[in-house]
């Protein structure tokens, strides 16, 4: 087969010379393809173009891979400046897939680049299939679990060719991770859920009666406040004027009793979630990814099985471990849930239960039973009609032992949860 | 607009206003990551880079972004055809031109706030060059990098930032290989963000909390208010009750498990959240107080007793530390650190938790003015002015007496050409990472012998000519150095992996840009925690390994 490769030197020797940590390094493989062919056919799909899909485009550009998609839904904010570095002032405003592919084509003429303005939900499967691997750097977990649960069914549905390795980076102030996930073979990201610590929450009685932390008031103004005043316009933690007025509510609240803290930083931290992200754990978790994409694909090295964590807090700390495969793992485990709850409970608390439950995390189950609708989410006309079961007992709706069938936007598929009575 | 104007009028948080206003780079900088006074450091940080290869340039890619004041790259290299495949700050039509001005037009773009410039001359011919600006440009650095360089480049930088005070980080690559080595007489950090649980003094409280806690009378509440009480007041409490507090010593296990059997039967109904916490908090918060070693050990260093006999320089945090000395010596501190006043979310009423909030930031200002008052005194006794170190800085090394870390290293040039290693080798085994470290020596040598690195053909004209046979016999003999190298460290039994070695030879010493942006992002952080004081960096050698995705880390 011939190929276009453009690489560096440095690459070339590791795809000719015999590598010694590879048990049975072969040259050419059964289909007669040697790693140099391998590095020029493969089509990378990178996800998000943030601080992490900046340095994952601009490493695999280096790294001799000619064929890159990068997909993102988001625009350029001026924040991002500090870490997203092939964005300059101008491009504020503008689609980050479209910006960032714009600037690698520029600087490395000979890498064919697609960039795609769009949300990851949006694209058909076979969008999916054409890929040969996926390199994550997203900021959302919900986005994360849904690519991986597509991914993973791609293998069910299509054997090896739906056979796609998802490569996983994140990052948080100094700490990240990288993982190497190969669909049905190793941990999927499901299967590791609880390694992602939840947002932050605060118990509403606590927001409501009882404040102590700047936090509390800040909730208070965003959680509570804004959509009583404002209940048609959704609180916007970008805009100045938004955030200015929670501070100011906050504040006011927090005087009264004698809360000390509230500033404008603290205020879009807690709206907005932020996640302190800095551009030197960026690059090193990027790096992470790509060099693992390098080795996945040419088989040059052996590849990381398959989490690796990194903390620059104390010292530099990188450390790599095989994460177990869970058997129970709603996503490539047996794709079945189970929950115990008193009959007495509400559908609404049970709901709750689906949303909290470290296990589901999920984000707006809506729940069937045989052929019956419990609750849907929307469409509005079809929520109007099932919210009156939210307030109904379980015990009312169904017998003990009953399987339910849930979906999420979380899920690319439904989700069978089996809820038994509990005394 | 209004209500903007009206809060900036108010003073509410001018700071992030005035960035979110002013700022070119959008209001948030650091995060939540560095405090004001690291982002002012770095804002005037000045970074002396020695190499412009792709490891030089993702390096400060990671420091032009966050913003440090101004940098220099020092390399009279000329962009080849390799630059614009491994070095994404050159461009493709760059050849022909110097690199070090090509990576500096580029990071310049993505930051206007930060100054670059480069020099073109080789690091060897400036770092002989006695011309007083040529050694102003490394002394007068606040940190400096080598990326890339020989043995010979970096033992001369080494001597001259060792003397100089000014640290030096180190970094080299061999394919997925990288070497990271930090070098600086010593390195205090004031802001760790050490996650240290907090001091409540329970078994000692001070009079104001002793107060707080003997005014509030449990037996009266009922039970709503009682399920709002703070848990440090209910662990008191109970230790009243078994009369365990008071005095230092500390509670037995068989105390302490009467102790959450007492709490457990003082709640109103079993399980209420205040009591399961207060019963957890018995093992962290009924134990006699005690200095952390870290902090204990810089109290008693020779340094903080006087700290003044070294004519170099005026040291800040030498002089902090000697008041804080003092502090501990007084009878006012009771031998315990200032208490830096901040006490964890927990279940409790809102005027209860504020109330115990108060006593704890109350008791916190006065341990800080009375260390004030030591500083000033030290500041007198040393004959310097009042506002030599400003009461910002004071307070926040005050806040953080308990995360106090002082770390000393070895320098480089002693590590390369003086016998240091002797010593502390036997790190390197303990670090599973004697043969790492042996073969970046050894291919040193290697180079030194051979006029080339091992695996590279020694003809330029079989350069795309790439031999298992070169690597096979290059590992033979890379190994024979490496292990004569491992002897004379006095690491006699350890042998070089084989595997490693052959490795190393595949490599022929070339930079991979993944391995560099990974280790430009290491680098980088390091940087950060250097020129910042905030988090602890490394001491002293890091060895990256991009085959098992590790790092590996040893003192030497």
């Amino acid at each position: 087969m011939a190929s276009s490769l453009q690489c560096d030197a440095g690459i070339s020797r590791y795809l000719q010379l015999k590598a010694p940590h590879v048990e049975g390094f072969e040259l050419v493989n059964d289909e007669n393809e040697t790693p140099r062919d391998l590095l020029a056919k493969a089509k990378v799909l990178v996800i998000g173009a943030g601080g992490l899909g900046c340095e994952i485009l601009k490493n695999l550009a280096m790294s001799g891979f000619n064929d890159i998609h990068v997909i993102d839904m988001d625009t350029i904010d001026l924040s991002n400046l500090n870490r997203q570095f092939l964005f300059r002032k101008d491009d504020v405003g503008k689609p980050k897939a479209e910006v960032a592919a714009a600037f690698i084509k520029r600087r490395s003429p000979h890498v064919s680049i697609t960039s795609h303005f769009k949300r990851i939900q949006e694209m058909p499967e076979e969008f999916y299939l054409g890929f040969t691997l996926i390199v994550c750097g997203l900021d959302s977990i919900e986005a994360r679990r849904w690519i991986n649960a597509l991914i993973c069914g791609l293998v069910e549905e299509h054997g090896f060719k739906g056979f796609k390795p998802i490569i996983d980076g994140g990052t948080e102030g100094l700490r990240g991770n990288a993982r190497v996930i190969l669909p049905t073979v190793n941990a999927c990201l499901d299967c590791g859920l609880d390694l992602y610590s939840k947002k932050t929450t605060y118990p509403i009685c606590t927001i409501a009666n009882t404040p102590r932390l700047p936090e509390h008031c800040i909730e208070w103004a965003s959680v509570l406040e804004w959509p009583r005043l404002f209940p048609d316009k959704k609180l916007d933690g970008d805009d100045p004027d938004h955030i200015n007025w929670v501070v100011e509510k906050a504040s006011a609240r927090a005087a009264t009793f004698n809360i000390p803290g509230i500033n404008y930083s603290l205020a879009q931290g807690v709206v907005k979630n932020i996640i302190p992200a800095i551009a030197s754990t960026n690059a090193i978790v990027a790096a992470a990814c790509t060099n693992e994409a390098l080795k996945v694909v040419t088989t040059c090295n052996p590849y990381l099985d398959n989490y690796m964590f990194y903390s620059g807090l104390e010292g530099v700390y990188m450390f790599s471990f095989p994460y177990a495969r869970n058997p129970d793992c709603l996503v490539c485990g047996k794709k079945e849930g189970s929950l115990s709850l008193p009959a007495t409970t509400t559908l609404e608390e049970l709901i709750a239960a689906l949303r909290e439950s470290p296990v589901f995390q999920l984000k707006a189950p809506t729940i069937t039973f045989g052929q019956t609708s419990l609750y849907f989410q929307n469409p509005k006309e079809l929520e109007a009609l099932t919210r009156p079961n939210l307030a109904k007992n379980i015990g009312d709706l169904f017998e003990s032992g009953s399987t339910l069938t849930v979906t999420d936007p979380t899920l690319t598929t439904s989700l069978s949860v089996t809820v038994t009575f509990s005394e | 607009m209004l209500l903007r104007e009206t809060l900036q009028k108010r003073g509410v948080d001018g700071a992030a206003q005035r960035r979110a206003a002013h700022s070119t780079r959008g209001n948030v900088v650091f995060g939540d990551v560095l405090t004001e006074s690291g982002q002012t450091a770095l804002e005037g940080a000045r970074v002396c880079v020695f190499g412009s290869t792709a490891l030089a340039a993702e390096t400060l890619k990671n420091l032009v972004l966050p913003g440090i004041g101004e940098f220099v790259v020092v390399d009279d290299g000329v962009v080849g055809e390799q630059d614009t495949l491994t070095n994404f700050f050159v461009q493709t039509d760059d050849q022909g031109k110097m690199r070090a001005e090509c990576i500096v037009q580029g990071l310049c773009e993505l930051n206007p706030d930060v100054r670059g410039s480069a020099v073109t001359r080789s690091p060897a011919e400036l770092l002989a060059s006695s011309d007083p600006a040529d050694i102003q440009l490394v002394a007068s650095a606040t940190l400096v990098l080598a990326c890339g360089q020989p043995e010979s480049v970096i033992c001369a930088l080494s001597r001259r930032c060792w003397q100089a005070h000014v640290p030096l980080v180190a970094a080299d690559y061999a394919g997925f290989y990288a070497r990271v080595r930090t070098s600086i007489p010593e390195h205090a950090v004031v802001e760790s963000h050490a996650d240290t649980p907090s001091d409540l003094r329970l078994l000692t409280p001070f009079p104001a909390l002793r107060n707080y806690i003997d005014e509030i009378d449990l037996d009266v509440l009922d039970s709503t208010d009682l399920a709002h009480v703070p848990y440090p007041l209910i662990v008191a409490k109970a230790l009243k009750a078994l009369s365990l507090d008071g005095d230092a010593a500390a509670p037995t296990i068989q105390q302490k498990r009467e102790l959450r059997d007492l709490i457990g039967t003082m709640a109103p109904v079993p399980g209420e959240e205040n009591f399961v916490q207060a019963v957890d908090a018995v093992t962290q918060h009924c134990k006699p107080y005690s200095t952390p070693d870290a902090v204990d050990e810089i109290l008693n260093d020779p340094a903080a007793v006087a700290p003044l006999t070294d004519d170099t320089k005026v040291d800040h945090f030498w002089l902090l530390v000697s008041a804080l000395r003092a502090y501990m010596l007084s009878d006012y501190s009771l031998g315990m650190l200032p208490l830096n006043g901040s006490i964890p979310d927990m279940k409790a009423d809102t005027k209860g938790y504020i109330a115990l909030q108060r006593i704890y930031k109350q008791k916190a200002a006065e341990d800080a003015a009375q260390f004030a008052t030591h500083v000033a005194r030290e500041l007198t006794d040393a004959g310097l002015p009042a506002d030599f170190i400003s009461s910002d800085e004071v307070a926040v090394f005050c806040r953080n007496a308990s995360n106090l870390r002082l770390l000393r290293f070895t320098s480089l040039h002693d590590e390369i050409e003086g016998d240091s290693l002797c010593a502390t080798a036997e790190n390197l085994v303990v670090a599973d990472v004697a043969s790492h470290y042996a073969l970046f020596r050894a291919s040193a040598r290697f180079e030194a012998v051979h006029g080339r690195y091992p695996g590279v053909s020694a003809s330029p004209n079989d350069a795309e000519m790439l031999d298992d046979e070169l690597v096979a016999s290059d590992t033979v003999k890379l190994i024979g150095i490496a292990n004569s190298l491992l002897a004379e460290w006095g690491l006699e039994s350890t042998t070089v992996d084989e595997n490693l070695a052959m490795e190393f030879a595949r490599s022929g010493h070339c930079e991979l840009h993944n391995i560099s942006s990974m280790t430009g992002g290491i680098v980088s952080q390091e940087a950060i925690k250097l020129i910042t004081h905030q988090y602890v960096p490394e001491n002293s050698l890091c060895i990256v390994d991009g085959v098992k995705a590790k790092s590996y880390v040893a003192k030497i």
